[in-house]
């Protein structure tokens, strides 16, 4: 790459500060979405997230990110939704023990790579597991937006149980504006199930990605090994590489 | 679990934890900005221009630890001690910062 840095919006330095859980909501039997009103809300551009601490009563601190998954236009709060990984540190205690009137200590929007602001152009979405969290953020702000370009996700899961936003992403898809969802189901599928039914492979990134022309522009996101093989497997099916921005969440979630 | 499949194997397991600078970009952009995970790092080693969030990066342990994608050696290394950051560029010859406003 031998461009310029993309300009950024100016921003102040973004802070620790405390935010107030107020509503939890399960999107799956082991997903739960969770509601944060931060004393100070920054408007952020969907794809970027928020770094969360839990900091225990030894001084010990605990560190991750969470994606935004709210569109900007909700002012104010911003939605995190996160899966609960086995004896994960941090997810289980957002599971496990957090209730509504909590106080966490956040700091964002962060990011300024893996965002997207609604346009026309052709959009491609291909994430796993919670990957799929920033995609939809970039989804509801396209909603938001009334945008009417073509926009695919292709969404892997595990089982039909598994598929968090299903009922939105079928709104989403219901509503023709341009926007089409793709399923696979690597593990278990429901009677009668048309989706996809196996790992992402070369060929269904080609079936997914050609309708879009040659120079969509596309967001990948999910566990680390998933992001490797689509990012590789786009490029082999003719996309530009420069063209592809990742996320990777890590060994969790596959 | 899924077994994995025979493209997958190949992987050593430790590049399953790796993540990229995107989940740096917390601690990046309290340093250079909110255009820190935008910005453009040349790798030291192999003089691959890339994004900073592209980067392959250990979160675990003490501190960051940033790879460049092409060559896989060590481009950043960032560790926050109780009263001193310690931050080494070592790896990357140039930052391509975007200031922002105009
Ligand atoms: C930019 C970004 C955005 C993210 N957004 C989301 C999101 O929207 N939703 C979501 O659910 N998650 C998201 N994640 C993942 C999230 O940050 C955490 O990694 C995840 O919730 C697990 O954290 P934990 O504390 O619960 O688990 P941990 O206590 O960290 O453990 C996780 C599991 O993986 C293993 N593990 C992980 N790292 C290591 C390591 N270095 N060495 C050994 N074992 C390890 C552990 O053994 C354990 O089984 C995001 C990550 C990034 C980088
Ligand atoms: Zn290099």
């Amino acid at each position: 790459m031998t461009d310029a840095p993309s300009p950024v919006a100016r921003r102040g330095p973004v802070p620790w500060q405390v935010a107030t859980v107020t509503a939890i909501r399960p999107e799956t039997p082991t997903v739960t979405s969770f509601t944060l009103r931060p004393a100070e809300w920054r408007p952020h551009v969907a794809g970027q997230h928020y770094d969360v601490r839990l900091t225990a009563e030894d001084g010990y601190q605990a560190e991750r990110s969470y994606s935004i998954a709210s569109a900007p236009e909700e002012a104010g709060q911003i939605d995190l939704t996160i899966e609960l990984v086995p004896d994960g540190e941090v997810s289980a205690y957002f599971h496990e023990v957090i209730v509504p009137g909590d106080l966490v200590e956040v700091r964002g929007p962060i990011g300024g790579y893996f965002s997207w602001r609604p346009g026309e152009r052709p959009l491609l979405l291909a994430g796993g597991g919670s990957g799929v969290v920033p995609l939809m953020a970039m989804l509801r702000a396209r909603a938001a937006a009334g945008a009417r370009g073509p926009a695919r996700l292709l969404y892997s899961a595990r089982e039909p149980d598994e598929v968090i936003y299903h009922g939105e992403l079928a709104r989403f898809a219901a509503a023709r504006d341009g926007f089409e969802a793709f399923f696979t189901l690597t593990r278990r599928q429901p009677p009668g199930w048309t989706g996809y039914a196996r790992r992402i492979d070369r060929e269904m990134l080609a079936e997914v990605a050609r309708p879009l022309g040659t120079e969509p522009d596309v967001y990948v996101c999910g566990p680390t090994r998933l992001v490797e093989v689509v990012a590789d497997g786009l490029v082999a099916v003719g996309v530009p590489a420069a063209r592809i921005r990742t996320e990777r969440f890590g060994p969790t979630g596959t | 679990m899924e077994h994995a499949d025979p493209a997958e194997v190949e992987r050593p397991d430790a590049d399953d934890l790796a993540l990229d600078g995107n989940a740096a970009a917390g601690e990046l952009e309290s340093l250079f900005g909110p255009g820190a995970t935008v910005s453009l790092a040349t790798c030291a080693h192999c003089g691959t221009e890339q994004a900073v969030a592209r980067l392959g990066t250990w979160s675990r342990g003490p501190g960051l630890v940033l790879r460049c994608c092409a060559c896989g050696r060590v481009a950043i290394r960032l560790v926050r001690a109780p009263t001193v950051l310690h931050l080494d560029l070592n790896g990357v010859t140039r930052l391509r910062i975007p200031s922002g406003g105009r």
